[in-house]
């Protein structure tokens, strides 16, 4: 899939002037920062009402409570009880530098704050398994 | 975050996109059903508007493509497409429109 630059379409390949973005190239996307790590995936976008009636994306929302939330509507109010939206996370749509095989982030992965549940997954459970480098 | 919400005025101004329009049944000025959402166009060199609604009768068979490989070859017509602009309100999981057929494409 061809990547496509959120502004400057002198950015753009040539040929991929018109294709269409749809809300499946950013939701569930791997997002990279700058400095090429991953740090999850969009669980959903937060968008505004404009006055004159449009619709504009304004947040990527990463976290489980979301995610639920789109399995199934009946498990949104159960998942704000439990979790109380700790695990939930936003990123600031202009953020968002390119879209294509992953969501690329204009800046490095520490200046997002995205919680470290991969990290905490690497230290507390991974350095158990033999052959994991640490 | 409530899923009944409209362009009037006093309705509630965030939403989450998939959760709350992914899935929502289309239906017409008349009252037709007309399928259900499956997938948002968008464009970001415009501030990330939602542009058009793209249409399935299938639901999430829709969503995930897969009814693609039966269809293929046996019917010419692409998913139907609605501009935002034909969006009138959206209330409970029924997305109404202003006209008749919304102009969809086929």
């Amino acid at each position: 899939m061809p990547a496509k630059r959120a502004s400057g379409l002198s950015h753009v390949e040539p040929g991929d002037e018109h294709r269409t973005m749809f809300m499946r190239d950013l939701v569930d996307g791997q997002l990279r920062t700058l400095d090429g790590k991953r740090i999850g995936r969009a669980a959903d976008v937060e968008a505004e009402w404009g006055a004159d009636g449009s619709l504009v994306l304004k947040r990527l929302v990463l976290g489980p409570e979301v995610h639920l939330g789109r399995i199934s509507h009946r498990l949104v109010g159960p998942a704000r009880r439990l979790l109380k939206g700790r695990f939930d996370h936003r990123i600031e749509i202009e953020e968002v530098e390119e879209i294509g095989p992953s969501v690329m982030l204009r800046r490095r992965a520490s200046d997002y704050d995205v919680g470290n549940a991969d990290q905490w997954i690497i230290d507390h459970i991974f350095r158990f398994i033999p052959g994991s480098g640490r | 975050m409530s899923a009944a919400t409209s362009k009037s005025p006093d309705a509630p101004r965030t939403m989450l996109v998939a959760q709350t329009l992914i899935g929502v049944q289309v239906v017409a000025a008349s009252g037709k059903k007309l399928g259900h959402v499956i997938d948002l166009e968008l464009d970001p060199e415009n501030g990330f508007r939602i542009t058009a609604i793209e249409l399935g009768r299938f639901g999430w068979l829709d969503r995930l493509h897969v009814l693609r490989p039966v269809a293929h070859g046996r019917s010419s017509s692409g998913p139907r497409v609605i501009p935002w602009s034909d969006v009138d309100r959206l209330a409970g999981r029924k997305l109404h429109l202003k006209t008749e057929a919304g102009g969809a494409d086929t």
